[in-house]
């Protein structure tokens, strides 16, 4: 690779772009004024309109039902107010117009004075204070009239007090002082760090995304890529001038960007403190402004590969801007989490890109941060965003990627052609839709009533929806479901496979929880599903055997057969994926895929679904049993160290399953990947 | 020169079938020679043509240029290409000048050559008023002159013109085809497709027709003539495509 020319391809995009009106205008013009504009104007004109109200008169009418002396006091201390007008009295009290009037802004509180604890030598009164919540100068009456009978109250007190000749100290007992050690910029640093990453990250995303569009598939739609392509520079060079410009400006526009929200923002702190003590308060130290610009050199590389990784991908520049929403919408979520209270950066969550800047950004400006934190964090950035780019990179080398311009998948599906079922576009609309009523429906139904949601949910969006898609296709059901008696001996295999395959399901669970503590929540919940009844038999039927139906014939009866096309591991692996995922539980993801990765292979090595199925129920089956029985049974209960299992299970499982898998692979030589039903068939 | 040897084409259709958008061509052109592929749309030109600018990979077969190899040595291949098609875009937002720069650094044109080659360009093609003018705000003809000077910039002995004229006014049609003379008479290798019969017989020292993806004829207007006893273009074109056809189905 020749340094040079990524130089010369570098400085041609960053002059294109610097040309280009718009590319300044939103990376570096707007943010200048946005901010001032944001800030100073939006402050400004917030603190004239409390001015303006601070300054309106209320207007109250008080409804006085005792009238004793007390009462008259109360009376007269809010009538001498300045900013309250009372209303005369009127001869009749009409309450249902006077609430109207409050309405209406023409009232802005009604205030009944009441006597409570009649028995009491010292009377109490009772104020009730009606007011709109929603008119802000009803509000600010309520605030007037509760302040001045507080002060009211202690003028009373004290009188009361001076009466019987008892001390005011009488009233105080203990007093409260506060001693804050946190310095005034980590304070500072703690608001501003639920909020900047943020904003940070938005603008890392956004920035880029319009610039890394342009510089591919808008090269693309203009049809100079091909004549960059033909020239002798290669593919690395041009890739990598065009990415170091989509870094560079979006570095730069973010620069900007902070600058002028921390110029506006001190501004108008400075102008609110007139002046005075709270300019020191606002400087964040540089130290920390520091470690923050080089943890987003990595994030900004990751996120700049990734919108690269769009813009070669797209057909053209509207794809490509639908692809960008999507990634600008993960931004937000992953971002968002640094303004969740309470929540916290650990190792795992220092893998998880994004999400660990935000929140070890949050940490950073609060001043107390740990440096294997700052540094998995970096490293698990870098090496994403190397990944990235040279996935990129591949794609930008792909002919058949670069060289598209229209779509390729035709409409075909929606037209009269005969739909095909097993066609990968509709197996993953297919799944989606069951996705979203199982989350909706399938959710409502467990939560009004667990057990019978449980058998509604099997039932009818587990298993009718995949009997419906084979019925009204008119596919040959029991050949798509692989509905046929293998050799028994696999029975017995799958009786050996059961247990290891629990185990290690069972221990990925335990490893996810030491990485990833799984949330108390989901605990209950799985403990939930052991004991949906207090009846053994009955959790069996419920939580093995039914699953064990349907959700084969789901899933190994139906998805797998659209995966069949790309060959028999990646079948396997794309609907142990869907399985995986269908549980709603990042947690539970990898152990459930592990578990449904095994189903598939039983499916295809022996070529029937009763073997899975069988497998399933087992394998369900057995955690019932030793959730319930297993501190009895002694053998089990040694190897559970309260609700875990020991590591070192890991080894005989694993033997015994590759011992099971041999056999497996031994005993079904002449099962064809053909036997079930493929996408070509139909 | 450009030695092409029986290369082939294939794209993946939906129902997972192999489909030849070019299969088994086989064809030669000289220095000083000019070439033309001549097809109907979709007969293949475009595909051929960006196999040997090494953006498409054949499937089989290979074409050797300048005495290297399209696969195994492709920086080299595109080093001594130039390249020009009617559908090529230019950087809107830059002057004339910087983009013929840009792409002389991306030839590895030394800097004071490549200001050399524009001053010689620019006179050969008549640029100088517009040299430093936004090329957003130049005309049609200007812009191809732009994208000529474009892909000579490293004076490449072979010259490859996918349909340069489609689109174009007959003047700054032109321009190219004068252009393209000019190459030959510099004595460069060039290569030129089309779909128009006229055009193709007023330039092309060779012709060489193509449909479907295959070659069906290869040599002068003359010699076809002689071949089919035909007079018209159209016609001679058309015998060929039928006995094309007639040869698949006697298979």
């Amino acid at each position: 690779m020749n340094i040079k020319k990524v130089g010369a391809i570098f400085n041609k995009e960053i002059l294109d772009i610097l040309r280009d009106r718009r590319t300044i205008f939103s990376a570096f013009i707007l943010p200048l004024i946005l901010y001032p504009i944001l800030f100073i104007g939006l402050s400004a004109l917030i603190s004239r309109q409390e001015v303006m109200l601070e300054q309106k008169t209320s207007t109250i009418y008080i409804h006085d039902d005792i009238e004793d002396e007390y009462s008259r006091i109360i009376y007269d201390t809010l009538t001498e107010q300045d900013n309250i007008s009372v209303m005369p009295q009127l001869e009749i009290f009409d309450e249902a117009s006077m609430r109207k009037a409050i309405e209406d802004q023409s009232l802005e509180a009604i205030v009944y004075i009441n006597r409570e604890n009649m028995q009491s030598p010292y009377p109490i009164y009772l104020l009730k204070v009606t007011y709109n919540q929603v008119d802000e100068l009803s509000q600010i009456t309520y605030r007037r009239v509760s302040d001045i009978m507080n002060e009211l109250e202690k003028d009373l007190i004290s009188q009361r007090l001076l009466d019987i000749q008892v001390s005011e100290d009488i009233l105080h007992a203990i007093d409260i002082e506060q001693d804050n050690i946190a310095p005034p910029e980590r304070m500072v640093g703690a608001g501003v760090g639920r909020i900047l990453p943020y904003i940070l990250i938005l603008m890392a995303i956004s920035g880029g995304a319009y610039i890394a569009s342009d510089l591919v598939v808008g090269e693309k739609e203009r049809g100079t890529l091909e004549t960059i392509l033909v020239s002798a520079a290669m593919r690395e060079e041009l890739l990598l001038g065009k990415y170091m410009t989509v870094m560079t400006i979006s570095f730069a526009s973010i620069i900007v960007n902070l600058v002028s929200l921390f110029l506006s923002f001190q501004y108008v702190m400075t102008s609110m403190a007139n002046g005075s003590a709270l300019t020191e308060v606002i400087s964040l130290p540089l130290i920390s402004l520091l470690n923050i610009l080089i943890l987003l050199i990595p994030m900004l590389m990751l996120i700049t590969a990734v919108l690269m990784i769009v813009s070669t991908y797209s057909r053209n520049v509207k794809e490509a801007n639908s692809y960008l929403t999507y990634i600008i919408f993960l931004g937000i979520i992953l971002s968002m989490v640094s303004m969740i209270p309470g929540f916290s950066l650990n190792r795992g969550f220092a893998l998880i890109p994004i999400l660990n800047f935000s929140l070890l950004m949050r940490d950073i400006l609060i001043g107390n941060f740990l440096w294997d934190h700052y540094i998995i964090t970096m490293v698990a950035n870098l090496i994403l965003a190397l990944l990235s780019f040279r996935l990129c990179l591949s794609l930008f080398k792909n002919e058949n990627i670069m060289f598209r311009t229209v779509e390729s998948s035709s409409l075909s599906f929606w037209g009269k052609h005969k739909r095909n079922i097993f066609s990968t576009n509709f197996a993953i609309m297919f799944y989606i839709l069951l996705f979203l009523a199982l989350f909706h429906i399938g959710g409502r139904w467990q939560m009004q009533d667990f057990v019978s949601g449980i058998v509604k949910t099997q039932f009818i969006l587990i298993l009718l929806p995949a009997i419906l898609v084979l019925k009204i296709s008119k596919t040959d059901i029991k050949k798509a479901l692989r509905l046929r008696l293998p050799k028994l001996s696999n029975f017995v295999l799958a009786i050996f496979l059961a247990l290891p395959m629990m185990i290690l399901s069972a221990l990925l669970f335990q490893v996810i929880d030491l990485i990833f503590p799984v949330p108390s929540s989901l605990l209950e919940e799985m403990n939930k599903l052991v004991f949906v009844s207090e009846s053994f038999w009955i959790n069996i039927l419920i939580i093995a055997l039914l699953p064990g139906i349907c959700e084969e014939i789901l899933f190994r009866g139906y998805f797998i057969n659209a995966f069949t096309k790309h060959g028999f591991w990646k079948a396997i692996f794309i609907s142990a994926l869907l399985f995986g995922l269908f549980h709603m539980s990042p947690f539970r993801l990898i152990p459930t895929a592990f578990l449904g990765f095994w189903m598939g292979y039983m499916l295809l090595r022996t070529g029937s679904i009763l073997i899975p199925m069988f497998a399933h129920i087992l394998n369900n089956g057995l955690a019932l049993t030793i959730a319930h029985y297993g501190e009895d049974i002694p053998i089990v209960s040694r190897l559970l160290s309260g609700d875990t299992l020991s590591f070192w299970l890991a080894i005989p499982a694993i033997i015994v399953m590759t011992v099971v898998i041999y056999l497996f692979e031994r005993t079904n030589k002449t099962v064809k990947l053909e036997e079930g039903i493929s996408c070509a068939e139909s | 020169m450009i030695e092409v040897q029986n290369i082939s084409k294939t794209f993946l259709q939906k129902d997972n079938s192999l489909f030849f958008a070019v299969k088994d061509l086989s064809f030669t052109a000289s220095h000083g020679e000019i070439v033309v592929l001549l097809g109907v749309n979709g007969a293949g030109k475009t595909v051929t043509m960006r196999m040997l600018s090494t953006v498409l990979k054949p499937y089989h077969g290979t074409a050797i240029i300048e005495g290297y190899d399209i696969q195994k040595e492709s920086q080299k291949v595109r080093a001594n290409l130039g390249f020009l098609s009617g559908d090529t875009g230019l950087y809107g937002r830059l002057t004339p000048k910087e983009v013929i720069t840009y792409f002389g650094k991306l030839y590895d044109v030394p800097s004071n050559k490549i200001e050399r080659r524009i001053e010689e360009l620019a006179e050969l093609l008549d640029m100088h008023s517009f040299l430093n003018k936004k090329i957003d705000l130049l005309s049609t003809g200007m812009k191809q002159k732009v994208s000529i000077a474009r892909s000579v910039i490293h004076d490449p002995p072979v010259m490859i013109f996918d349909e340069p004229t489609s689109g174009l006014d007959i003047l700054t049609a032109k321009n190219i085809v004068d252009f393209i003379h000019q190459c030959k008479e510099d004595g460069k290798c060039v290569l030129f497709s089309t779909h128009i019969m006229r055009e193709a017989e007023r330039i092309g020292d060779k012709i060489v027709m193509i449909h479907q993806g295959e070659r069906i004829a290869e040599g002068s207007w003359e010699e076809f003539k002689q071949d089919t006893l035909l007079h018209d273009l159209d016609d001679i074109f058309i015998y060929y495509v039928n006995r094309l056809k007639e040869n698949k189905d006697e298979h």
